[in-house]
């Protein structure tokens, strides 16, 4: 996965842990090779800082003798610092003295790996075919597959799985056996931004139009991991830099009303619409 | 003459108390150890005073690798206090995959007990303060 996405997710991770714990005063990532992720509390990283994860390495090398380390608690006398491993890092966590530990070690063991495992597992599909792992996307050519689908199949299976949103929003077609793809969303802001257009990498329309033998995948659907959906209409993105890094830009009035934000994964899928 | 003499006697005299004050702290707490020591799944400790130490380790094969990591668990634990802006460690526990260690400073004294994973560290930071 692309080093700056991944640092990107890893730090709103840390920004929505300081969110729910209140206790956390600030919280910083040491990866193996000694840098620093911080999420909002730019303060996190200093000289001091430098110095701390630099002695901090060191122990890690030591505590080799006791099977590697795992966890470290310290009670100061103005606050604790946990530090706990994850993988091939260490979460470092400033917090104060009546912060509930157990509450924070349910986070670092359980919420956490959750969130790094869901980072590395959306690396997969970037760039590849197969955007769904579960179940394999064409179990016939394409081309038999398509002919199979007539307009009462597709009826039925709007009846069998409605949602509130697509009730309300303009009758649509799911293009036959439509390809999902989990890509990170960004925002997209500004005075000339439309807010019913996103913009996905060209390399992934381009994908999605052969898979699909149409010529251009001109709307999407989106879906939160909390169950919202959305339609958009689609374009490339316009900005080299995040070209082919797996994002979603999404206007900001439409990650508002998908109550998504920057860095968050979003399951999205080309739809047509109904002339 | 006899007037130095009498002066360096009283000099002696008060170092002599300050360090069986020390030496009586660093008794009290070796007597605590040698019983922790004895509890099961304790593995061992290192006792560094300012000009001693006391080391009882069950596998004397390991008291070099542990009291390197000792000496680093007290080093990162004080630059990371440092980044509260805090100076005093009441105590750190440092828990390896296989082992942990509680360590502590008591007065000029640094401890490390080290232990298997499923002993209770809090009772015997308590037994220690």
């Amino acid at each position: 996965m692309n080093e700056e996405i991944y640092t990107i997710a890893l730090e709103n991770a840390l920004t929505e842990i300081q969110n729910v714990c209140e206790d956390i005063k600030w919280t910083f990532i040491l990866t193996k090779d000694g840098t620093i992720i911080s999420g909002n509390n730019d303060k996190a990283i200093g000289p001091e800082t430098t110095e701390a994860t630099s002695s901090f390495q060191s122990l890690t090398e030591k505590a080799e003798a006791v099977g590697g380390l795992d966890q470290l608690l310290i009670n100061g006398d103005k606050g604790k610092v946990h530090v706990s491993s994850i993988d091939d890092m260490y979460l470092v966590t400033g917090m104060s003295m009546k912060a509930d530990i157990a509450y924070m070690r349910s986070i670092t063991s359980v919420v956490f790996p959750t969130i790094k495992r869901v980072l590395e597992n959306i690396s997969a599909p970037i760039g590849k075919v197969g955007p769904t792992p579960l179940k394999p996307l064409f179990s016939k050519p394409l081309e038999e597959e398509v002919a199979e689908v007539d307009e009462e199949e597709l009826e039925d299976q709007e009846l069998d799985e409605p949602t509130e949103e697509i009730k309300k929003a303009k009758p649509v077609k799911p293009l036959p056996s439509a390809p999902s793809q989990q890509l990170i969303v960004d925002k997209l802001g500004g005075l000339l931004v439309r807010s019913d257009t996103v913009q996905v990498d060209s390399e992934v329309l381009k994908r999605w139009s052969a898979i699909l033998g149409i010529k251009k995948v001109s709307e999407v659907e989106i879906e939160t991991f909390g169950g919202k959906i959305a339609q958009c209409k689609v374009k490339i993105i316009n900005d080299r830099k995040l070209e082919g890094r797996g994002f979603i830009r999404i206007p900001d009035k439409t990650c508002q009303n998908l109550e998504i934000r920057r860095g968050e994964l979003v399951r999205v899928k080309p739809i047509e619409q109904e002339k | 003459m006899p007037k130095k003499r009498a002066l360096q006697l009283e000099v002696e005299d008060s170092v002599d108390v300050e360090a069986e004050i020390k030496e009586d702290i660093g008794a009290d707490l070796r007597a605590t150890l040698e019983n922790i020591n004895t509890k099961e799944g304790v593995i061992g400790y290192i006792l560094r005073g300012p000009t001693s130490a006391s080391v009882d380790i069950k596998d004397p094969s390991k008291i070099i690798d542990y009291a390197v990591l000792s000496a680093a668990s007290f080093e990162s634990s004080e630059s990371l206090s440092h980044l509260f802006g805090s100076s005093k460690i009441h105590s750190a526990v440092v828990e390896g995959k296989e082992a942990k260690i509680l360590c502590l400073t008591i007065g000029d004294h640094r401890l490390s007990v080290f232990m298997e994973k499923t002993v209770d560290h809090n009772s015997i930071y308590k037994k220690l303060t």
